[in-house]
């Protein structure tokens, strides 16, 4: 039970570093510890993890966004690594999905996928841990994505285009249309909620759960102990050994989570703007006029 | 624009007091044992604290000057595209109409060459008869001026037979003749040389 207790307390978000839990040996954190029934409030792990991302990425991004400025080709391993990050984003998640007007969107997505990636790939260093690996941090970004959807529609359609774009196209007369609109709007309005929540519980589960893992395989080490002498080598090899296999895999689900949450980001903004541009023609609205979209790929993902 | 940004600021503070809200309901349900799925309010709070500064900064340090840049080399790269794109054009173009020409220029050389040996010929033939022409006016001339010196020669040979015949005939009649005689002698003597000359 101690074992459990500690690989969980190890992957939650609390008021203490966690250097080795099995010593107890942890830094603790600014913060009223006793808040919240003992959860605390402060400046936490997690916290000062996500500000070292948000630092890093400020770091590498805003000096290398001057030399792109110039236009001239990228030199050197460091600006095509991390340009080729930025269009990769921009040429294979955001112009397939969002179509012409990609370029207005893009910024968001190049910050939550760098954002996500950071924090997944934190999780991959010891002593760190993945802020991704919380609920709350994982939910705040997908009400972000809520939020850049339904405003970014908003802004380019207008309020009537953007709550008729809820209502599914349907070829038939206007009576049995409105009808059908009417019962389906609400389920279509809860869908985006919905599938912004699953993005928060996608990349939330997939990471807490490989850091349990992790975690709990590494302590199996201090769990046999006393053992035997025997036992406990063959169980620190074989634990050290798994979690370095699982640590590669890790890094795969760290790269593919953060492409998955920007990718249907980009994917569930491109659907809401395809259909509330169609509105905004049909109904001669002010806006969208001009701003065509790519629907390739868009109808297999949905 | 101002009521869309205020429709942007109240769906974010919508969003906030959601997101604190559910933080704060957390604790009462899960005081008995931490759950993977409680929602930490501070965690939550420096989440979105964190992540709307990442959001301005790099749109307003970095992600303009990176699309700038994307499309400044997008552009370049298309203009570089579309010159060497015509520039092959003219080079197909030029070598089409190198290739016309070289092979006017292969059908044109025996019809050349059979006028450069024309022209030859004609040259040729030209030179050999002003030189025919040169050689006959020469020969003419010489024969002109063979006929002058031969009649020359006679007429002096003539004067010259016509003195000694003179002389002799003064010696012979031992007195001096006349201009009668001169006259009359001279004339037989003439006669006689233009006789046998012609014999």
């Amino acid at each position: 039970m101690i074992f459990a207790a500690n690989a969980f307390d190890h992957v939650l978000d609390s008021l203490h570093w966690h250097v080795f839990e099995v010593w107890h040996w942890e830094i603790p954190l600014p913060g009223v510890h006793s808040a919240f029934e003992g959860k605390g409030f402060g400046v936490t792990k997690y916290a000062i993890l996500m500000m070292l991302a948000a630092g890093l990425i400020c770091w590498i991004y805003i000096p290398l966004a001057k030399k792109i400025q110039t236009g001239e080709a990228p030199k050197g391993a460091f600006w095509n690594l991390f340009e080729s990050i930025l269009t990769f984003i921009r040429d294979d998640v955001a112009k397939p999905y969002i179509g012409k007007d990609a370029d207005h969107y893009v910024h968001y997505l190049w910050t939550v996928f760098l954002f996500v990636l950071t924090c997944n790939l934190f999780g991959m260093i010891p002593f760190l841990g993945s802020p991704t690996a919380s609920f709350a941090m994982t939910s705040v970004l997908a009400a972000g994505s809520y939020v850049f959807i339904n405003v970014s529609s908003i802004m380019r359609f207008g309020w009537k285009s953007h709550l008729l774009s809820f209502a599914p196209h349907l070829e038939m007369p206007m009576a049995l249309r409105i009808g059908i609109s009417v019962l389906l709007w609400p389920i279509e309005f809860m869908g985006l909620i919905i599938k912004c929540f699953v993005l928060a519980v996608r990349l939330f589960a997939n990471l807490f759960a490989g850091h349990m893992v992790l975690a709990t395989i590494l302590l199996f080490i201090p769990a046999v102990r006393g053992l035997g002498e025997g036992l406990e080598w063959t169980v620190t090899i074989a634990s050290v050994l798994g979690v370095v296999l699982l640590s590669m895999l890790e890094l795969f689900v760290a790269l593919l989570q953060a492409y998955l949450f920007t990718f249907l980001t980009a994917l569930f903004l491109g659907g809401v703007l395809e259909h509330a541009e169609h509105y905004a023609h049909e109904f001669g609205g002010d806006h969208g006029h001009g701003h065509g979209h790519d629907d390739h790929g868009r109808d297999h993902a949905y | 624009m101002v009521r869309l940004r205020f429709l942007a600021g109240l769906l974010i503070l919508v969003f906030v007091l959601a997101v604190i809200g559910a933080a704060q309901a957390a604790p009462d349900k899960a005081a008995a044992a931490p759950s993977a799925m409680d929602l930490r309010w501070d965690t939550a709070i420096w989440s979105i604290a964190v992540f709307l500064f990442l959001v301005i900064i790099l749109r307003a340090k970095a992600w303009g000057p990176v699309l700038e840049g994307l499309k400044k080399r997008e552009e370049t790269i298309r203009t570089s595209l579309e010159e060497a794109k015509k520039t092959r054009d003219e080079m197909v173009a030029i070598q089409a109409q190198f290739q016309k020409e070289l092979a006017d220029a292969h059908q044109q050389i025996p019809k050349l060459m059979e006028e450069a040996r024309k022209k030859a010929e004609e040259m040729t033939n030209e030179m050999r008869a002003k030189g025919m022409a040169d050689v006959q006016v020469e020969r003419e001339r010489l024969r002109r001026e063979m006929d002058i010196a031969k009649d020359q020669a006679l007429k002096e040979l003539w004067e010259q037979a016509a003195m000694l015949a003179s002389v002799l005939s003064t010696k012979a009649l031992g007195h001096a003749v006349t201009a009668d005689d001169h006259r009359r002698l001279l004339g037989d003597a003439l006669q006689e040389i233009a006789h046998s000359s012609r014999n």
